[in-house]
């Protein structure tokens, strides 16, 4: 057989070897390529950071070297130094929250004041708040509508805003594989993000669809970062690990009020503390007809909605 | 026949070699611009705007009676009650637009002899400080709910060991003359994301799975 390329015919074949080389050489590029997402998918955690412990068996001193390295990060980020804290739970406090759906007019304020409080990322859009708007007279949760524009309140209509009810009986605390969300003696629900895996199955456990995942790096600008941080609430999160109202316990814990409390124009929102029996909610509670979400479902939120008689 | 058997002789057509690599070279730059599975753009975050988190009340709460700029006392001396038929005396307060359901009468409200106070049950003066003691006259229940923070907006710290607790007084939310709650401009609708599919329409019960967000 005549195989053997003849010196000087044109070169229009490549030994096998060479194909060989330039193909690894391409499919290795490609594949690194197509990997290459990873490297902000993961935003490889530090030695220090992969070695850590659970937060409930963190030390103080582990604690503030944690907050320390957030503040540095979260200034490197944005150029804003934070006050990063770990407020703790106050003792012989349990919070609890009352919404009154007779004077709510669905203005979403809270929303917007939520989302700047507790740095959500703004795009993709990520809002703790939901206003469902209802016929009057009907509790249909699943036809509500959330995309009402323009004047409220609409003729015919009432609104009902859901954010986290902070369970009792938390089913995402359950649903958690890996105790990255647990429920605080002040009866917050609350997530550490470090530890957060995103697996998401938080979020199919929880029947108020209160929580939110970050599929992208959360964008906040610049000039919007609110620099009062808490580990367990409003710090920067990371892509990937889920998210949800706290209360605002970087606030709560300080004896403030959340911000959707201060923003309400119409005061439909309740706060305090539950084993206070002075406190407006504990009033609230003695004389008003009060109503939780799906009790069926026997959550015993710390939520409730009351109407005004 | 040659005797050359050794496999790294083998002959590849040029071309077909070329389209090969080609091929994985235009995954590689696909992968890396991101060109299929592009996110949503990153280049300008929306602000949001300061309005929608604004703590403020929706009326300002005066701190002086005056009227045209000038203090209630200019014209009403408070000598003698205000009586009559006020549109003998001349039109001064037109554009007062009472629609206070049934409460149809200054008087009710406004103290007969002096205009810039307001009058309780039994006549005595209640000052504009005050002024939740007026409504609380025909408003008793509302005015328990008050107290107890129930009715009404408070702010600042619940915790009163730790800083001032802020309420707001009636007028603050209630225009006087005509009290019910204006309706307001509601902030913008969530987005849904780009990256999910709307489940027909933008019910609630789809982004109750998440399905949203
Ligand atoms: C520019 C002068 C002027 C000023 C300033 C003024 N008023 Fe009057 N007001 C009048 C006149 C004139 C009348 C008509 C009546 C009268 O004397 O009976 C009147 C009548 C009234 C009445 C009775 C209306 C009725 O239907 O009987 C009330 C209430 C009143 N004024 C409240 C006020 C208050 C409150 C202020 C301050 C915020 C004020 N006025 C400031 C001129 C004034
Ligand atoms: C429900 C009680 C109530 C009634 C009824 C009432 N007022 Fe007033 N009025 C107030 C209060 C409270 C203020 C001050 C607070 C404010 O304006 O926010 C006030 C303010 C005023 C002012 C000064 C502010 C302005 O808007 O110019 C005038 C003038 C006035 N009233 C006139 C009248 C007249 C005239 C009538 C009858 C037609 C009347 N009011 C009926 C409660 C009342
Ligand atoms: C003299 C009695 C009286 C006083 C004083 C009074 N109100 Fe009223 N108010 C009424 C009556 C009567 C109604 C109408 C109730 C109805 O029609 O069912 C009413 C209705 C209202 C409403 C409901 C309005 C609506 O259209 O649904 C509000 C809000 C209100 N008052 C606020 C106030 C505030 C704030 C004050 C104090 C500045 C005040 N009222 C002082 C008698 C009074
Ligand atoms: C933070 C704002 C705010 C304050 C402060 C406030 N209200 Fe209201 N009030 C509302 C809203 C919102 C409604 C519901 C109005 C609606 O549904 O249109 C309302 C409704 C009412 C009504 C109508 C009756 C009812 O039950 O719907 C009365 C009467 C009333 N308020 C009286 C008062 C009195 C008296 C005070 C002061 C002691 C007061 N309000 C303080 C926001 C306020």
């Amino acid at each position: 057989m005549s195989e053997e390329r003849k010196p000087g015919e044109p070169a229009n074949e490549i030994s096998r070897r060479a194909f060989l080389a330039a193909l690894t050489t391409s499919a290795v590029t490609a594949t690194a390529a197509a990997l290459s997402p990873l490297k902000d998918v993961v935003d490889l955690p530090t030695l220090e950071e992969f070695l850590r412990l659970h937060y409930k068996e963190l030390t103080p001193e582990d604690k503030k070297a944690i907050l320390e390295r957030i503040a540095a990060q979260v200034e490197k980020d944005y150029g804003v130094r934070p006050n990063v804290t770990d407020p703790p739970p106050i003792p012989g406090v349990e919070f609890g929250y009352a919404l009154n759906i007779g004077r709510c007019i669905g203005c979403r304020k809270c929303v917007y004041a939520c989302a700047k409080e507790n740095n959500q990322s703004r795009n993709p859009q990520i809002q703790y708040i939901r206003v469902l708007q209802m016929r009057k007279g009907s509790i249909d949760v699943e036809s509500a509508k959330t995309d009402y524009e323009g004047e409220v309140p609409k003729d015919g209509f009432y609104y009902m805003p859901v954010q986290c009810h902070q369970c009792r009986k938390a089913p995402c605390v359950k649903a958690c594989p890996v105790q990255a969300t647990w429920q605080e003696p002040d009866g917050i629900v609350v997530i550490d993000y470090n530890w957060c895996i995103g697996c998401r199955y938080c979020m199919a456990a929880c029947p108020y669809g209160a929580r939110r995942f970050n599929f992208e790096k959360p964008e906040i600008p610049k000039d919007e970062l609110n620099p009062e941080m808490g580990y367990l609430s409003n710090r920067p999160r990371p892509k990937g690990v889920v998210e949800k109202c706290h209360f605002c316990l970087h606030r709560t814990r300080k004896g403030k009020y959340p911000a959707c409390v201060e923003v309400c124009p119409t005061g439909s929102r309740k706060f305090g503390n539950l084993l206070d029996p002075d406190s407006e909610i504990a009033n609230i509670i003695k004389t008003k007809r009060v109503y939780v979400l799906k009790e069926e479902v026997g959550t015993l939120p710390r939520f409730y909605y009351y109407f005004n008689l | 026949m040659t005797l050359d058997r050794d496999e790294g002789s083998k002959r590849i057509p040029l071309a077909a070699a070329g389209a090969a690599v080609a091929c994985l070279l235009a995954l590689a730059v696909v992968f890396t611009k991101d060109l299929i599975g592009k996110g949503p753009g990153r280049d300008d975050i929306p602000k949001l705007s300061p309005e929608y988190a604004d703590p403020s009340t929706v009326r300002k709460v005066r701190t002086e009676m005056t009227f045209d700029g000038a203090p209630c006392q200019a014209c009403h001396e408070g000598a003698e009650p205000l009586q009559g038929n006020p549109h003998e005396k001349g039109i001064f307060h037109e554009h007062i637009e009472l629609k206070h359901g049934r409460n149809q009468h200054c008087f009710n409200c406004h103290h007969r002899m002096q205009p810039a106070d307001f009058s309780n049950f039994d006549g005595s003066p209640i000052k504009l400080d005050n002024i939740q003691l007026l409504c609380a006259k025909c408003h008793g229940t509302i005015y328990r709910d008050w107290g107890l923070g129930i009715h009404g907006r408070r702010s600042g710290f619940w915790d009163t060991a730790k800083g001032p607790l802020k309420t707001q007084v009636c007028i603050a939310c209630h225009n006087p003359h005509w009290p019910i709650f204006k309706p307001l401009k509601a902030a913008p609708p969530p987005h849904i994301n780009p990256r999910t599919r709307a489940k027909g329409g933008k019910t609630a019960g789809a982004e109750n799975h998440g399905g949203l967000d």
